[in-house]
C-alpha cells in the first residue's frame, strides 16, 4: 500500500496554523520517521494522516484514492495505529487486549472467534511477546506493554502501521527491541511504518525516509540520509551535532552526537 | 504445542463449570425464595404447584399455598431478580463505557428523572399505571436533556457527558424535593418517601406488564454488545482507531441502560448500590473482560436483590425499604472484600 499526504495543513480553532503544505509518501515496506522538537505538531500530524483529526487543508491518499472515500472500518483495516501508551483502566489479559485489534472486522454484536484468536496470537508471536498471552496488562512492564500495543495494531492486519513515539519512555534495551521489531515488520511483512520519534540516531538506523518538522511551519522531507544532516539538526532543533559514521563488523552505521546548544 | 492445547481445554472446562454455576445459583435462589416467607411452603409442594402451572395437566383446586406462591411470591421474585440483574449489568456496562469503575447506572440522571416522574404520579393520582408511565417518561427525558447539554459538533467527550448527567440529576433531585414539599404530609408525602426508597411490596403481574419487557430488552441488548464494550472502555481515540463508530456504539449502550434503569425505577423505586458494587464483585470473580463480566454481573445482581428482597419481606412484619437493606447488608460485605483483596481486581 502507498500512503501519501498532500499539502497537509492543521490549524487550531483560533486560526493559528500549526503546520501547512506538508507532503510525504511511504511505499510498501518502507519506514518513514518523523522528527521535530516538542510542540511542532508531530502527534497532530499523525492523527490528521489517519483521520482521527481533520485536515484543515490537504488530503491523505491511500493507493492514490482519497481516504475519505473509504468506509471508516475499511480505513482501519489498512492502517494500524499505535498510540502513546497511557495505560488502561481495566487490566484485560494480554490476549484479550490484542484481540481488540480485530474490532474493524467485527460488527456491533459480534464476538471474536477462533480465527480472530489465531490472528491475535500470530501478532503476539511477530512481536516476540507470545509468552505474555495470559498475563494481565497491569502486570507487565512498559516495554512489554508497548509490544502488546503493536501486536494489537498488527491484529487488524494493516498494510501501514502508524506509531506515536513507540520507544520514548523505554530503557536502552527495550528501545532496541522495539526498533528491531519495527524493522522486522517492515522488511518481512512488508508493512510500511510511519514513526514519530525523538531520537535522530534511531531514525538513521531504521528509516528509509524522514520528515523533519520545525518551528514556524518549516519542514523538510526526503531520504533519511539527506534529511538528517548536521545542518538540518542545527536548523530544526537548535543543537550543534556531529554525525559520526563507524564500522560495525563490516556495516557502516551512523550515530548522532550532540555537542552544545 | 501440546501444553498449549491442554491449557486451552482447561480454560474451557472452567468456563463451562462457571457458566453452570451462573445459571444454577439463581435458579436455586429462585426456588428457595418461593418457599420462604411468613407462610412457609415446603419445597415439594412449591415444586408441584410450579409444575402444574408450567405444564397444566389437570386443574388443581386453589389452595392457600397456591395463591401465595403464584399470586404473591412469584411476581415479586421475578421482579427482584430482573431488576437486580438489570441494574448490575447496566452498571457493569457503564463502568466499561466510561472507563471508570466508580460509575453507576444513575450517572446520567435517569434515576433522578424517573424518581421525579414517579413522585409526580403519586402526587397527581396514585394509580400504578400513571406512576410507571411518568417514571419511564421522565427518566428517558432526563437522559435526553443530558445528551443535549453535552452534545458538541464533533461528538460528545465523556467528561462532558458525566458533568451534564450530574447537572440533570441535581435538577431533577431538586424537583423531587419540590414535590415532597408541596405534597400532603399526612398521606402523599410518606407514600412518595417510602416509594423512592425502593420496595417490591404488592407487585402483581399487571404491574409488571410495561417494565419487565423493557428491562429484558435492555439486558439482552447489553449482553449482545458485551465485546464491543471492551473496545469502548479504551480511551476515545484508541477505540476510534480500532475502526468502530464510537459515538453510535456508546449511545446504543446508553439507550439500553436507560431502558433498564428507568423501567426499574418505575417498578420499585430507586434501588441504589447494586449497579455500583455488583460489577466489582463480578470483576473479582472473573476479571474485567466484559464478555464474561456482563453475564456474571447479571447472575450476581439477580441473586443479590433476591436475597435482599427476601430479607425485606421476611425479617420484620413491616417491610424494610430496599435501598436501606442493599447498603446495610452490602456495605460491610463489600468493605470486607475490599480489605481482603486490596482492590486489585479491575
Amino acid at each position: 500500500m502507498r500512503l501519501e499526504v498532500k499539502n497537509g495543513e492543521f490549524a487550531y480553532e483560533n486560526g493559528k496554523i500549526l503546520f501547512d503544505k506538508v507532503c510525504f509518501a511511504v511505499e510498501k515496506g518502507e519506514i518513514l520517521t518523523i522528527l521535530g522538537p516538542n510542540g511542532v505538531g508531530k502527534t497532530t500530524l499523525l492523527k490528521c494522516t489517519t483521520s482521527l483529526l481533520r485536515w484543515k487543508k490537504g488530503i491523505t491518499l491511500i493507493d492514490h484514492r482519497p481516504l475519505e472515500e473509504l468506509k471508516t472500518s475499511d480505513v482501519w483495516k489498512k492502517i494500524g495505529y499505535v498510540p502513546q501508551n497511557r495505560g488502561t483502566v481495566f487490566s484485560y489479559t494480554v490476549l484479550d487486549m490484542v484481540l481488540l485489534g480485530r474490532a474493524p472486522y467485527l460488527s456491533l454484536l459480534a464476538m471474536p472467534g477462533k480465527r480472530d484468536v489465531k490472528i491475535a496470537r500470530d501478532a503476539l508471536e511477530t512481536v516476540g511477546a507470545a509468552y505474555l498471552e495470559e498475563k494481565r496488562c497491569s502486570e507487565i512492564s512498559g516495554g512489554e506493554m508497548q509490544m502488546v500495543l503493536i501486536a494489537r495494531a498488527l491484529a487488524s492486519e494493516p498494510q501501514t502501521l502508524i506509531l506515536d513515539e513507540p520507544e520514548s519512555h523505554l530503557d536502552f534495551k527495550n528501545q532496541l527491541l522495539i526498533l528491531e521489531v519495527l524493522q522486522k515488520i517492515a522488511r518481512e511483512k512488508e508493512i510500511s511504518c510511519i514513526i514519530n520519534t525523538h531520537f535522530p540516531t534511531h531514525a538513521l538506523q531504521i528509516s528509509d525516509k524522514t520528515l523533519m518538522l520545525g518551528k514556524d511551519r518549516r519542514h523538510v522531507f526526503g531520504p533519511t540520509s539527506k534529511v538528517i544532516t548536521e545542518d538540518n539538526l542545527k536548523k530544526y532543533f537548535d543543537v550543534n551535532v556531529k554525525i559520526v559514521p563507524f564500522d560495525n563488523e563490516g556495516t557502516i552505521m551512523k550515530t548522532v552526537v550532540p555537542l552544545a546548544s | 504445542m501440546q501444553r498449549t492445547s491442554l491449557r486451552t481445554n482447561d480454560i474451557k472446562k472452567i468456563n463451562k463449570l462457571g457458566m453452570l454455576v451462573l445459571i444454577l445459583v439463581p435458579l436455586i435462589g429462585f426456588f428457595i425464595s418461593l418457599c420462604l416467607g411468613r407462610y412457609w411452603v415446603d419445597p415439594g409442594t412449591a415444586f408441584n404447584i410450579l409444575m402444574t402451572h408450567l405444564f397444566p395437566t389437570d386443574v388443581l383446586g386453589t389452595s392457600i399455598e397456591e395463591s401465595v406462591i403464584m399470586q404473591i411470591r412469584l411476581p415479586r421474585i421475578i421482579l427482584a431478580m430482573l431488576v437486580g440483574a438489570g441494574l448490575a449489568v447496566s452498571g457493569a456496562a457503564f463502568q466499561g463505557l466510561f472507563g471508570n469503575p466508580l460509575v453507576s447506572p444513575h450517572i446520567l440522571g435517569v434515576s433522578a428523572g424517573a424518581g421525579f416522574g414517579a413522585a409526580l404520579g403519586i402526587l397527581i393520582s396514585g394509580k400504578v399505571l400513571y406512576v410507571q408511565v411518568l417514571a419511564i417518561g421522565f427518566g428517558t427525558l432526563a437522559v435526553i436533556i443530558t445528551y443535549m447539554i453535552s452534545r458538541q459538533k464533533t461528538g460528545t467527550p465523556l467528561f462532558m457527558l458525566v458533568l451534564s448527567g450530574v447537572i440533570t440529576g441535581a435538577f431533577f433531585t431538586a424537583l423531587i424535593s419540590l414535590i415532597k414539599y408541596v405534597a400532603d404530609p399526612e398521606e402523599v408525602l410518606p407514600a412518595i418517601v417510602y416509594w423512592l426508597m425502593g420496595s417490591m411490596a404488592g407487585a402483581s403481574y399487571d404491574d409488571l406488564l410495561i417494565g419487565v419487557p423493557m428491562i429484558l430488552v435492555g439486558i439482552i441488548a447489553l449482553l449482545l454488545m458485551r465485546w464491543r464494550i471492551n473496545v469502548l472502555s479504551l480511551n476515545e481515540e484508541e477505540a476510534q482507531s480500532l475502526g468502530i463508530n464510537v459515538q453510535r456504539s456508546r449511545w446504543l449502550v446508553i439507550m439500553a441502560s436507560t431502558l433498564i434503569t428507568s423501567a426499574a425505577v418505575s417498578l420499585c423505586g430507586i434501588v441504589g448500590w447494586i449497579g455500583l458494587v455488583i460489577p466489582h464483585i463480578g470483576r473479582m470473580l472473573v476479571g474485567p473482560d466484559h464478555r464474561i463480566l456482563l453475564p456474571t454481573s447479571c447472575s450476581i445482581g439477580a441473586v443479590y436483590l433476591l436475597v435482599i428482597d427476601n430479607i425485606a419481606r421476611t425479617a420484620t412484619a413491616a417491610e424494610i425499604p430496599l435501598s436501606i437493606l442493599t447498603a446495610i447488608v452490602g456495605a460491610p460485605f463489600f468493605a470486607y472484600l475490599l480489605r481482603k483483596t486490596g482492590g486489585k481486581w479491575s
